[in-house]
């Protein structure tokens, strides 16, 4: 999935501006899974799909205030997330959807290497046990593909804040991993 | 030793994500129907060079100061998330909202950074707050403090998306200018309500304010409450730090 700006991009926000349905159907359908892929990530749960099409209104009645040339998608993000946050109250709640989110798929075969999967099931388990916005980001950046600046969008951050809590975030996987080694 | 960044692209691969809707259809009924009307009418953010055609319109209506000079200036407009209204009801809200910003919760100022989407941020003038309010799931964070002056209040927000706050004033603002941007100031009690998340201004939460400072600054908006004067507000304002 890449997401520079494309041409195609500018010419159907612009013609979806004017108020043309069908143009704004094809950023509908080239965004919905990034979309959707968001919300369960934050912890929608069984709302993801009832936030992406509120997401998806929401962004088209507030097309007026988008700024040409900017990237459509993490504008569209940002919207995301706030209207998850809408949709399911608490934070507490949300939080413990984005946990159940994080769930591996049962392998179909066996990895060659049992330490493969060990490996994997303890690096979900240490994203898991992150502070909220820590993983938020990390999810961002490594689940959905997001650069730091497109992160720093979609969860109304500063740069700057993306970047120290990625590389904290990452320093703490990295610690915790390593003595998991050790200890084994 | 793997490369962790690697190993978490990869992660993602094996974590179960459910299939994504099709909501095309249902996103087109729904935009080709007109949205619901709101109790103030959506308005187009202002450009800077539109902030300064209002601030000299307001200006010039405030030292005219007739109703007929008012009625010819914009009925509402939008300043670093917040909608302000004219109105000659601006100052009978009770002190005390009937309810207070939903999901209102006191807290202390570490934990309020962790649940903030925005960088809270402490005048230096008045020092760490008596206590810490958040509310709306950390859509607004508020310090509070007690001063010989009475209560201040400092309710920082990210306005850049969607107006947070709806005044209704009867005396006009005026702009004041901020080492890294402009302010608006309303002198005076007038009604506050709060906007929810849905554009839903919610009159449960309407109440007096006491004069306030608006600003924005790297993203976030600031509402400073107090019965303080603009200079010493505006000094408030810029000893602001992360």
């Amino acid at each position: 999935m890449r997401r520079e700006m494309t041409t195609e991009d500018a010419e159907a926000v612009r013609r979806a501006q004017d108020g043309d349905p069908d143009a704004y159907e094809v950023l509908v359908a080239r965004y919905t899974a990034p979309a959707h892929r968001l919300a369960y990530f934050l912890g929608a749960g069984a709302d993801a799909d009832d936030v992406v099409q509120e997401a998806f209104v929401k962004a088209y009645r507030a097309l007026h205030r988008y700024r040409a040339g900017a990237p459509f998608l993490p504008w569209l993000l940002r919207i995301v997330a706030n209207e998850t946050k809408n949709a399911v109250r608490g934070r507490k709640r949300r939080e413990h959807l984005a946990m159940r989110a994080l769930d591996l798929r049962p392998a179909d075969e066996p990895y060659p290497q049992v330490a493969e999967a060990e490996r994997r099931r303890a690096l979900i388990d240490e994203l898991r046990s992150l502070a909220g916005k820590d993983r938020e980001i990390l999810v961002c950046r490594y689940f959905l593909d997001l650069s730091e600046a497109e992160t720093a969008t979609t969860l109304s951050l500063p740069v700057g804040t993306v970047k120290s809590r990625t590389s904290r975030a990452l320093a703490k996987l990295r610690a915790r991993l390593d003595v998991e080694v050790l200890d084994a | 030793m793997p490369d962790i960044e690697q190993e978490l692209r990869e992660l993602a691969a094996d974590v179960v994500v459910p299939e994504p809707p099709d909501v095309r259809a249902a996103v087109r009924a729904r935009i080709e129907t007109p949205p619901p009307r709101r109790t103030l009418q959506p308005l187009r953010p202002l450009r800077p060079g539109w902030v300064a055609a209002v601030v000299a319109a307001l200006l010039a209506a405030l030292l005219i100061a007739s109703p007929q000079a008012r009625a010819a200036v914009a009925d509402v407009f939008r300043f670093a998330g917040v909608d302000v209204q004219w109105g000659s009801n601006a100052d009978d809200a009770p002190r005390v909202p009937e309810s207070p910003l939903p999901g209102a919760e006191s807290t202390d100022l570490t934990a309020a950074r962790e649940q903030a989407a925005f960088e809270i941020s402490v005048p230096t003038r008045l020092g760490d707050p008596d206590r810490v309010v958040v509310a709306d799931d950390a859509r607004v964070v508020s310090l509070l403090y007690h001063s010989p002056q009475g209560p201040i209040r400092l309710d920082e927000f990210d306005g850049r998306l969607e107006p947070i706050f709806a005044k209704t004033v009867q005396v006009t603002g005026v702009s004041a200018s901020l080492t890294d941007g402009s302010a608006w100031w309303l002198p005076g009690p007038h009604t506050v309500r709060y906007i929810d998340r849905d554009g839903v201004v919610r009159d449960d939460t309407a109440r007096l304010s006491a004069s306030t400072l608006i600003w924005e600054s790297g993203g976030v908006s600031y509402r400073l409450e107090a019965n303080i004067s603009m200079d010493e507000a505006i000094r408030v304002a810029e000893s602001l730090e992360p």
